[in-house]
């Protein structure tokens, strides 16, 4: 029992750049990416009943809009993707699995990303643009295997960029505890979270 | 399960080998067709050959470490010899990316080589050899990389008919060890990979429990 409650995400070595998690498609429970040459990583941790970088999903069924947050690391900081989607047609927890095979087009409007720190401010303007591939899921009654791959850019409004590539998650989403059916988790009808300077 | 089935058909082989049939034909033989068992142990220069984009590649040292027996089968061509092995081989590489990663594999390996006797102390060795992939220095290594692999084997043994020889080999990977993905910036997969292959050279000593001088 104790063992369960400590279960950890499992980090698999990329075998091409071991920076990386390697892409998988088993629940391993890690995300990883390159941020302008730096290395993002999520692993969820747990100890007990306290988990730690579990990604958070969130439906909007009114604004046709799902919330993904991934929460990982950049060397020390907490450092946060999230992607903004809209039209998937999500109103409840198994219509997740419909995003299997699912390659979305990051506009920088409808469909968005943004890389920063855990909390955000409601000023900023960068809006990712690039890809999100939702190449894996596999769905039983509390919980989703959700596997894929991103890239995006962001550029703020002096002119920097921040890239984001080489993005690849394997997550386990718990109904009851990672995904919400609600508008209140996003509380800004406006998304316009700050970049962090990378 | 099949290696265990080629590994248990190589013992009993060379066990058939090693027993004589009876005391009469045993005394009709020479004294040099008697089986030697011998016991090798050595350390290798590991690397591996690649087309991918593996960036900061280095050799790494692995070591090789087996139960071996020569037999003389060939009545007529006495410089000619069987090795069969049995053994464990440490191969790999490391690459550097601001910190160093270590990729060791660790094979259950089967050599079966033809030794050819070029001088009294010189024989040349060539040969193949069937591996196992039993643990790896990587998470869940087992199931990212191949378990199977084929080597083909050359080499040269001095010192053949002493109780220690000296050995030196080339061992040539002939199967990519890695199915994975081309995956670009984005996230497209752009292809299937199919690649690394080992590449060893090993030296080491050889000690014969017993001797057919």
């Amino acid at each position: 029992m104790i063992l369960l409650l400590a279960c950890d995400g499992t980090f698999v070595p990329d075998p091409i750049d071991p920076r990386l998690p390697k892409y998988s498609e088993s629940g391993n429970e890690t995300a990883g990416a390159m941020v302008n040459g730096k290395v993002w990583g999520s692993t969820v941790t747990r100890f007990l009943w306290i988990e730690s970088f579990e990604p958070i999903v969130v439906a909007d069924p009114l604004r046709d809009s799902l919330f993904i947050e991934f929460i990982g690391y950049i060397e020390e900081e907490q450092t946060t993707i999230r992607f903004h989607l809209s039209e998937q047609g999500i109103t409840k927890f198994d219509d997740l699995e419909n995003l299997k095979g699912q390659k979305i087009t990051l506009d920088g409007q409808d469909n968005t990303a943004l890389i920063g720190t855990r909390y955000y401010s409601r000023n900023a303007t960068p809006r990712g643009v690039g890809q999100i591939f939702f190449r894996f899921t596999d769905l039983d009654s509390t919980r989703l295997i959700l596997s894929g791959t991103f890239g995006f850019t962001t550029t703020n409004a002096s002119g920097s960029t921040t890239e984001v590539s080489h993005g690849r998650f394997d997550y386990r989403i718990n109904k009851d505890r990672q995904f919400y059916l609600d508008t209140s988790y996003v509380n800004t009808p406006d998304w316009n979270p700050v970049r962090i300077d990378i | 399960m099949r290696f265990i089935a080629i590994v248990t058909l190589f013992l009993l082989f060379f066990s058939s080998k090693a027993l004589p049939l009876n005391a009469q034909q045993t005394s009709a033989l020479d004294k040099r067709s008697q089986p030697v068992f011998g016991l090798l142990a050595g350390s290798s220069y590991s690397h591996i050959r690649y087309e991918i984009d593996l960036r900061n590649i280095m050799p790494s040292t692995g070591y090789y470490v087996g139960l071996s027996l020569t037999t003389y089968p060939f009545k007529k061509l006495n410089r000619l010899t069987l090795l069969g092995e049995l053994g464990v081989v440490r191969k790999g590489y490391k690459q550097e990316l601001g910190q160093r990663y270590d990729f060791n594999f660790n094979y259950l390996t089967l050599p079966i080589l033809l030794e050819y006797d070029l001088i009294k102390s010189i024989s040349l060795q060539g040969g193949v050899a069937g591996n196992k992939l039993i643990s790896t220095s990587v998470e869940q290594g087992t199931l990212t990389y191949n378990n199977y692999d084929l080597d083909l084997i050359g080499g040269v043994n001095f010192f053949k008919n002493r109780k220690i020889n000296v050995f030196t080999r080339v061992v040539y990977g002939v199967y990519s060890v890695l199915d994975y993905y081309e995956i670009d910036p984005l996230g497209n997969f752009t292809s299937e990979i199919r690649d690394i292959k080992h590449f060893n050279i090993i030296a080491g000593l050889k000690l014969n429990f017993n001797d057919n001088q």
